[in-house]
């Protein structure tokens, strides 16, 4: 998956995940800290569960999850997570 | 180990009781320490103590606005050992909330993270009050990891009801969270209560999600698995759905304690979920479960789940430990009484006593004694009748918000939006999304731009997350009547042609 279509995949989960109150164009702005856009502490969940069923990457929950707050941030760590 | 003699509360003594006890089993395990059996909980509970004693005078009134860990059950053990009394907050709880609650209540030692939350960041040191009520100064650091503050009042401070123990908070029924008084008595009668009618006992094993200052782990899972021997298990990670079910596969629990969000999470699971086979009891409350959650965990986990009821102000009041879907809230709990209004016309209103019920509001005086009949039953405001024996809710009087299980003062949120110096006017609601959940919208009046992330990030400085509205919808004007108040119901009409409102409920 090239880096421009990872960025689209996390922003198109981060919209389903909000139901919609985020468009996926927000979503992926440079510098878009998700809570400020209103991703709720259920939405992260839901946001989590994407991650780890349709990318195919377990995140450390019990660990540092700040990457969490931006698409930029969730991107940089799958990619991580899939050369280790 | 710790002499029983030198400890001057009965919830203390009564703990040490338990855990010194060779009957007694419990043991303590989260995912970031090691197993902690009762024997060693108490040597650290005692380590704990005699840090507590060094910075403060006994008596202390030491609040906890920590995550859930194996090290918040020893710091709170260790300050109900050194005579102090323990207020649990919760974690999610803004400075600026926090600051509030420090100067109403009389905090003299605050415990907590150095971050917010795992996605939130590292937090900033606590200030002194911008009102001039109280100082603070870091002192070393709990021999938990716990951060810690200490604070020195300017005035006097509100004293505690001489009987009381500990103090947890509510949200909802006054303008900020109010702290409530417990007795020793009350605390320990809400344990005992629920082992008696969960049959919990030494071969049970506790998983809990719920946050430990919350009734639902509080008098569930903390206090009882202590009495009783039981083993708790306090998973520290965010609970989503791949976490729960890695941890019921490694934990295999024989009680499940979680909010409704996560059975939610479970139940849309594409696949059986493991690690599940040897639960007996699964406990949900706070908010009702969706009946399809219900539904699909029954039939197809063969998981059913007990949504008991019960109030920050009086603890559990029911349980059933053979739920069905549509089977209600469960039978009331050994000693607690359940009656219906009938002196004020609403004869549906839930009026709970028990003898695990709160002594008063500590910053809030004279509120707790309104809301108690003559005969000392507390209007629950929730409305529901008994069938069969079994509670089932219906509703809450009043317009009351509640987002997941959490009671929401909108007067509160209004007043945080109406301080930022673009907004001009507001109305604080609740809707749902297109998942069906319930979600907090406002409407909002500005003076010119303003930019919505910044605005979030001002309420999100001010107020616990879940306060801060997900939804902002701008407008020219909200409707008014000739005396100033807002006209609901055109209002509601406003908002219905763009957005689902939320059914008001429990």
């Amino acid at each position: 998956m090239s880096s421009s279509t990872l960025t689209q995949t996390i922003a198109r989960m981060v919209t389903r995940a909000s139901s919609g109150s985020i468009s996926e164009e927000q979503a992926a702005a440079p510098g878009t800290n998700l809570t400020e856009q209103g991703l709720s502490s259920l939405d992260y969940l839901k946001l989590i569960d994407a991650i780890e069923i349709e990318l195919g990457v377990y995140i450390d929950l019990e660990g540092d999850v700040a990457f969490m707050t931006s698409v930029n941030g969730i991107a940089d760590y799958v990619r991580t997570q899939r050369a280790m | 180990m710790v002499s029983p003699e030198r400890v001057p509360g009965l919830l203390a003594r009564q703990l040490i009781a338990a855990l010194d006890s060779d009957a007694v089993t419990f043991t303590l395990a989260s995912g970031e320490e090691a197993r902690v059996d009762a024997p060693t909980l108490l040597r650290l509970a005692a380590e704990f103590g005699n840090w507590l004693d060094e910075q403060r005078p006994a008596g202390s009134r030491v609040l906890i606005r920590a995550r859930n860990s194996a090290r918040y059950v020893i710091a709170l053990v260790g300050t109900l050992i050194a005579g102090g009394v323990p207020m649990l907050l919760d974690p999610l709880t803004s400075d600026t909330e926090l600051g509030e609650l420090i100067a109403t209540c009389g905090v003299d030692l605050v415990l907590d993270d150095l971050s917010a939350g795992p996605i939130a960041g590292p937090r900033e040191p606590l200030t002194a009050d911008e009102r001039g009520r109280y100082r603070v100064h870091e002192v070393p650091a709990a021999p938990t990891g716990h951060r810690a503050t200490a604070v020195e009042h300017r005035g006097g401070v509100p004293p505690l009801a001489p009987d009381t123990e500990l103090c947890r908070f509510t949200s909802g029924s006054t303008r900020t969270a109010a702290c409530i008084e417990f007795s020793g008595k009350a605390v320990l009668a809400a344990a005992r209560s629920w082992i008696k009618a969960s049959r919990l006992s030494v071969g049970d094993r506790v998983l809990c999600f719920a946050g430990l200052y919350n009734g639902l782990a509080f008098n569930t899972s903390v206090v009882p698995s202590m009495l009783a021997g039981a083993a708790l298990i306090i998973p520290t990670g965010l609970p989503a759905r791949g976490y729960v079910s890695r941890q019921l596969a490694s934990a295999r629990p024989t009680v499940l304690v979680a909010f409704p969000a996560i059975y939610d999470s479970l139940a849309a699971s594409d696949s059986l979920l493991t690690g599940v086979g040897q639960l007996r009891l699964n406990l949900s409350s706070a908010a009702r479960l969706a009946p399809r959650t219900v539904t699909t965990l029954a039939t197809r986990d063969d998981l059913r789940v007990s949504d008991y009821y019960g109030l920050a102000e009086t603890g559990p009041v029911t349980l059933d430990l053979d739920p069905a879907p549509g089977s209600g809230q469960g039978r009331p709990l050994p000693h607690a009484e359940l009656a219906f209004d009938t002196a004020t016309g609403h004869e549906r209103e839930l009026l709970v006593r028990t003898p695990s019920m709160g002594t008063r509001y500590l910053n809030y005086p004279g509120e707790f004694e309104a809301r108690l009949t003559v005969d000392g039953y507390y209007r629950s405001g929730d409305e529901g009748e008994l069938r069969d024996g079994r509670l089932h809710l219906q509703g809450r009087l009043g317009k009351g918000i509640a987002i997941n299980g959490r009671k929401i003062s909108a007067e509160e949120i209004r007043e945080v939006l109406l301080s930022h110096p673009a907004v001009r006017d507001c109305h604080v609601f609740a809707l749902q999304d297109e998942a069906g959940q319930t979600v907090l919208g406002a409407l909002i009046v500005t003076a010119g731009e303003v930019c919505l992330a910044e605005l979030r990030r001002y309420c999100l400085d001010r107020l616990a997350p879940y306060k801060v509205p997900n939804r902002i919808m701008f407008t020219s004007s909200i409707p008014r009547s000739g005396s100033g108040k807002p006209q609901l119901q055109r209002i509601e009409e406003y908002l219905r042609g763009q957005v689902q409102l939320a059914p008001f409920g429990p």
